[in-house]
């Protein structure tokens, strides 16, 4: 019985009824999303290396060209690195839909129980507009010039594949431009 | 060894300094990588991904508003930055300080995550490491450091349990694929980078790298114990900064965000007569 007392969740309610709460309704979505697969702050759903992993047969690669000159964005920050190439995902994809955000979709899927105004209002907030997609390649050159510390006349971001032979990537010529802004 | 697990602050406010001198060294390697506001500032595109908490802010329209306008990220990354220092000077008024810190942290994360596309789980164990702070009693702090240690434990073993219940301790080898497919940019771009050199090893060698696999599921695993007595509280601390070390250097991912989350396995409370007895 002692044992009983002693777990943090009979103390917890009984030294505070309020907390206990938060703490229930904590656990009880942390359970939720953890079901649900999906990520949602301050939830913590991690399942790194967790999942079977296949390899591909040939590999796209973006590689970011400054002045004509290949980046290497693995010897910048971690966090740059990411901002480059994640932002440019969201850019090309936006691009490949023909400026329409794909996340529509979700959005649609989500408010579907709601009057039409809450989605189109959802969808105004959380979709990327055609203007705001193209005005990234500016932003993608000011991003560049102030995390390389100088001025730049180019920025070019290409997609390249490679293909895996063994546990090796071999180059197979095939490249192509997706954005190029020259000042 | 028995100094070693006997390695425990009972101070609140050492306690509370090292959190914040450790919160403050990573809000320094941040601004050094350009993780503040005030390097994204104008990014027009966001990536809330599937996050309700980041599709509910966006909702309220702070996130736009603040990416927009360069003063608002500078007035944001210098709120960060000064209550993080409060936090780590004052005693006097440190709960009042760390919850307009959460506040500021807050609505600088889902910004800048939010408009560099980039998700990082870890933030949510920098709030849940920084909850506790913002409770004025001591009884109700405890409560909630109790509840942080918890969580660190939860997310820990959740993150092994993935891996048995998915079948992948029963076929390691797979940790050759997630090796290649992690580190394609860098046999590209980068092939004699540190990481890669590593991995280019245990690729070589499928049997050393499912042994490695199979390490790293028993390092979460363990933490299990956690959840049964804290004798062991310091051995897990130490395993969580090896584990947040190796998978820096093998896999190129930042883990330090949850050492702070660790440090509750340090922290026995003098004033709870609870924890000290068990």
């Amino acid at each position: 019985m002692d044992k009983l007392q002693n777990l943090y969740l009979v103390r917890l309610f009984r030294q505070n009824k309020i907390l206990f709460v938060f703490v229930m309704l904590f656990i009880f979505f942390q359970g939720y999303f953890n079901q649900k697969r999906v990520h949602s702050f301050p939830w913590f759903v991690w399942d790194m290396y967790s999942r079977t992993e296949t390899l591909p047969d040939t590999l796209t690669q973006t590689e970011v060209f400054i002045d004509g000159k290949r980046l290497d964005v693995t010897n910048i920050p971690i966090w740059q690195e990411a901002t480059i190439l994640h932002t440019y995902k969201m850019y090309n994809w936006q691009r490949m839909n023909n400026y329409n955000d794909p996340m529509d979709a979700v959005v649609k899927e989500r408010t579907r129980l709601f009057p039409e105004r809450i989605y189109s209002f959802v969808a105004y907030k959380i979709n990327n507009h055609p203007e705001e997609s193209k005005n990234y390649p500016m932003w993608l050159h000011r991003y560049m010039e102030t995390i390389l510390k100088k001025k730049i006349k180019s920025v070019e971001i290409r997609d390249a594949q490679y293909k895996l032979q063994g546990t090796k990537f071999i180059d197979i010529h095939n490249s192509w431009s997706v954005l190029k802004v020259e000042m | 060894m028995k100094a070693l697990i006997k390695l425990h602050i009972t101070n609140r406010n050492t306690f509370a300094r090292i959190l914040f001198g450790y919160f403050i060294l990573l809000l320094v390697y941040r601004f050094n990588s350009g993780t503040f506001l005030i390097f994204t500032c104008g990014q027009p595109m966001k990536g809330p991904e599937m996050d309700y908490t980041f599709w509910l802010s966006h909702c309220t329209g702070f996130p736009h508003f603040v990416i927009q306008h360069y003063w608002a990220c500078l007035l944001i990354d210098a709120g960060v930055i000064i209550f993080s220092l409060t936090c780590f000077i004052s005693d006097k008024s440190r709960f009042l300080y760390c919850t307009l810190l959460m506040l500021f942290f807050f609505i600088q994360r889902i910004t800048i995550e939010s408009y560099s596309c980039s998700h990082s789980k870890s933030m949510s164990a920098v709030f849940i490491a920084l909850l506790p702070f913002c409770f004025k009693k001591d009884k109700h702090m405890n409560l909630v450091v109790e509840f942080s240690r918890y969580f660190l434990l939860f997310i820990m073993l959740s993150s092994a349990l993935h891996k048995f219940t998915n079948g992948l301790l029963f076929s390691p080898e797979n940790f050759v694929n997630v090796l290649i497919n992690q580190h394609s940019d860098l046999a590209i771009l980068n092939p004699e980078h540190i990481s890669y050199r590593i991995a280019q090893k245990l690729i070589a060698h499928p049997k050393l790298a499912a042994t490695s696999y199979i390490l790293l599921f028993c390092t979460q695993a363990v933490f299990m114990v956690g959840f049964f007595t804290r004798k062991y509280d310091t051995i897990l601390f130490m395993l969580l900064i090896v584990f947040a070390v190796t998978t820096y250097y093998i896999m190129r991912i930042y883990n330090f965000d949850i050492v702070v989350l660790g440090l509750f396995l340090l922290y026995y409370p003098s004033s709870d007569k609870h924890r000290k007895t068990t």
